[in-house]
């Protein structure tokens, strides 16, 4: 739909018939749709936000349609793909290749500012080569990340999932045996030494690690992932460490996943994990937080939430109310490739729902 | 890539850097620090005098500059914080060394060409005091953006004269052995409430960049600008927007991540009119920069420079025009990257400036300054962190 069409749509539909509210409010809306907002990978062919805007709106009230447009206006945080490539792009410079130049100060004890000696030592290069990267889900661009490199992580050193079979994991053995052999290091029984677990988004945290009190076990891809590592000779048991990277996460996912990674590994003797993130989205964010009264009362109204949604995955997250999104995150949250469901609905709502989210979600699951 | 590996610390990490970088090693220090209002510029100093002051660490001679900043409105009372600062500062130094003012009177009259000069003089007032030092701080925390840009830069041309790495020989950052650190105390709630206002007509050049870049010799080369925003500088970019010809290459550089994840949105909001209603600036030519990490943004734009330079060879050479406005890490990440780039041949076909509209008043709240706690940070640009043998 050509623009001045699309902004007709949205003045009728927000009643704006003086036009007075257009020239404030339409010009900031077009220029974040042109930077962020029309990129949004799930919208269709050719449909683009301020359309879409108009849409969304119309499914409230009219006297609820300006408190709507205040959640886009005012909370809405859209981390579009380019920033999220950006992140990625940091990941390997200023992370990735800060702990390894820690690990060789440390072991050598070399000042830790002496950075241009720790970059010549051997070390050095054997933990690049004895380091393994693994995709915990299709949002972790480890291409990205590779290319990122500059070359300097290989091929046979990472892998789009965390789910190594006996094959794979013979292979990745093998190609670092010979790598090392290369560089002159030789190894009879090689292994890695430090493991990169990577993903873009976690909400709540429950998704990586959780407790199940009825059958008393930790679930979630951590423990897999620690167990695997062992039972395959992945890792020397007495030296290795784990660093799970999020390109973004909340305050609540983080503290959730520090504390429940701290019992597990504390429990089960494996090293501790280290997590690093990116980009954090501290707990103001959340839209629980928000004093707006009128907000409030828009995300609680039943009529502006559909529960059909709400499936066993759902549950996982501890309440079957889906307004303020999986584990009642309450966040203003769209991520541009999908709109994680720790948002409210109204923001991730399937397309196919009434009423139906701004940025509808695509899930990576079935989740009803 | 001069700062492909780089020392960066923040908070308890700095203390732990110095604890290293100066145990048991016979210091010559020089100091450099502002005279201006903003008080944050004690806790850093309280705290690296702290440290000297502690076992192991020896200080042969040290020596604080405190340059005067003259030539701002402020009200009475911010000019009232600017002596009790000073004052401050060179107790807090008093048990290291002796403390020297310096104060560059800007004469009535020619306000460019005066304020430049003054600039100028400040600068080579610095690098006279460099000679025999082993350590070089230069504390940003209370000096104007053109200032410690200018310090920033000319102090690395004259540790680094060569930026060429030679095989065999010692890393160009190595600078004979002189540690030069750069400490920032920022905190960025603070520093969107300090206003700026009133910028001058007539814009100052960083001293030892492109002056040229509007001269006629130039014109046919094509003028690629990176504006880096920042909050509430609407009306120093567009002092210097006026300069910027309407078919000029912008490339806009916003926070990201940033603590506020909303903050690069609101920027682009801010300065819509100026740079995409007016210049129709394409928003896929917006790039992005670290907030609290400056080799990050030293590193984007760098990269962004290099690549425009090397497209633009073809059309015979360009003019590439940095605006540093965003926070104190990413102006100190940008200055980084101009000084890289800078040519050193004086036939070069491309040159790099820094045009700045100086604010002539600053507004900021006596009692925000005062109750500020800020996150200190600390860049090692040169010197033994980058000796290649232990």
């Amino acid at each position: 739909m050509r623009d001045q069409n699309a902004a007709k749509m949205l003045a009728k539909v927000m009643g704006w018939e003086d036009l007075e509210a257009v020239p404030q409010v339409l010009p900031t809306l077009q220029l974040l749709a042109d930077f962020k907002y029309d990129h949004y990978q799930r919208f269709g062919p050719g449909r683009r936000f301020i359309e879409s805007l108009a849409l969304w709106l119309h499914q409230f009230e009219p006297q609820d349609r300006s408190t709507a447009l205040r959640l886009v206006l005012d909370h809405l945080v859209f981390i579009s793909d380019a920033e999220l490539s950006h992140l990625v792009r940091t990941a390997y410079r200023d992370w990735i290749v800060q702990e390894r130049m820690r690990l060789v100060s440390e072991e050598h004890e070399i000042p830790s500012f002496k950075v241009q000696e720790i970059a010549r030592h051997r070390r050095f290069e054997q933990l690049r080569l004895t380091s393994l990267y693994l995709g915990l889900s299709d949002g972790a661009r480890t291409n990205e990340l590779r290319r990122a490199s500059d070359g300097e992580i290989g091929n046979e050193q990472i892998w789009q999932a965390y789910e190594l079979g006996d094959e794979k994991a013979g292979d990745m053995l093998d190609e670092l045996a010979a790598s090392l052999q290369k560089a002159g290091f030789p190894s009879d029984a090689p292994h890695f030494n430090l493991i990169w677990l990577l993903d873009d988004f976690s909400g709540s945290g429950n998704t990586y690690i959780r407790y199940d009190g009825a059958s008393r076990r930790f679930k979630g891809k951590l423990p897999k992932i620690y167990q695997r590592l062992h039972q395959r000779g992945m890792v020397d048991p007495s030296h290795y460490e784990v660093f799970l990277m999020l390109y973004t996460a909340t305050r609540q996912a983080i503290d959730h996943i520090e504390y429940w990674s701290e019992r597990f590994t504390t429990d089960h003797g494996f090293k501790p994990l280290q997590v690093r993130i990116l980009c954090p989205i501290e707990s103001e964010v959340s839209l629980s937080r928000s004093s707006d009264t009128e907000l409030q009362a828009l995300l609680a109204n039943p009529a502006y939430c559909n529960n059909s949604v709400v499936d066993k995955n759902f549950l996982v997250g501890g309440t079957d109310d889906a307004g303020l999104g999986f584990a009642g995150c309450a966040l203003p949250v769209v991520l541009g490739h999908n709109t994680p469901n720790n948002s409210v609905f109204l923001l991730w709502g399937p397309e196919q729902f009434k009423p139906h989210g701004l940025f509808p979600r695509v899930s990576r699951h079935r989740e009803f | 890539m001069l700062w492909d590996h780089y020392v960066f610390r923040r908070g308890n990490a700095v203390h732990e850097l110095w604890d290293s970088l100066l145990q048991d090693r016979p210091a010559k220090l020089l100091y450099i620090a502002g005279r201006g209002f903003d008080v944050r510029a004690q806790a850093v100093m309280r705290e690296f005098v702290a440290g000297q002051r502690g076992a192991g660490r020896r200080t042969v001679s040290a020596k604080l500059l405190l340059l005067g900043l003259d030539g701002y409105e402020l009200d009475k009372r911010i000019q009232e914080l600017t002596d009790e600062n000073a004052a401050a500062l060179k107790a807090a130094f008093s048990p290291l060394g002796e403390t020297t003012t310096i104060t560059i009177e800007t004469p009535e009259g020619e306000e460019e060409a005066s304020a430049s000069d003054a600039l100028r003089q400040r600068v080579k007032t610095v690098l006279d005091e460099m000679g025999g030092k082993t350590d070089i701080i230069l504390d940003v925390s209370s000096l104007p953006r053109a200032t410690y840009l200018a310090l920033l830069t000319n102090i690395l041309q004259k540790l680094v004269p060569n930026k060429t790495a030679v095989e065999g020989g010692a890393h160009p950052l190595y600078a004979n052995g002189v540690n030069f650190q750069v400490l920032v105390a920022e905190d960025a709630k603070l520093d969107g409430q300090i206003r700026a206002e009133d910028p001058s007509n007539d814009l100052l050049n960083i001293p030892g960049f492109f002056a040229a870049w509007q001269a006629e010799r130039v014109q046919d080369w094509p003028l690629v600008w990176f504006p880096v925003l920042g909050e509430g500088r609407v009306n120093q970019l567009q002092k210097i927007a006026g300069s910027i010809p309407t078919e000029a290459e912008v490339c806009p550089v916003v926070p990201h991540p940033s603590k506020d994840p909303r903050q690069a949105d609101r920027l682009l909001v801010e300065y819509r009119e100026p740079l995409f209603d007016s210049r129709k600036t394409p928003t896929s030519n917006i790039l992005y920069a670290h907030e609290l990490q400056p080799f990050e943004a030293y590193r984007q734009l760098l990269g962004a420079m290099l690549r425009y330079q090397h497209s633009m060879t073809i059309l015979g050479g360009c003019r590439l025009v940095m605006t540093p406005l965003g926070s104190k890490l990413i102006t100190l990440g940008a200055g980084l990257a101009c000084f890289e780039m800078r040519p050193s041949d004086l036939n070069a076909k491309y040159g790099v400036a820094i045009p700045h509209a100086e604010p002539r008043r600053y507004l900021a709240s006596v009692e925000l300054l005062q109750q500020s706690k800020p996150d200190v940070s600390l860049l090692l640009l040169t010197g033994e962190a980058y000796s290649a043998t232990g």
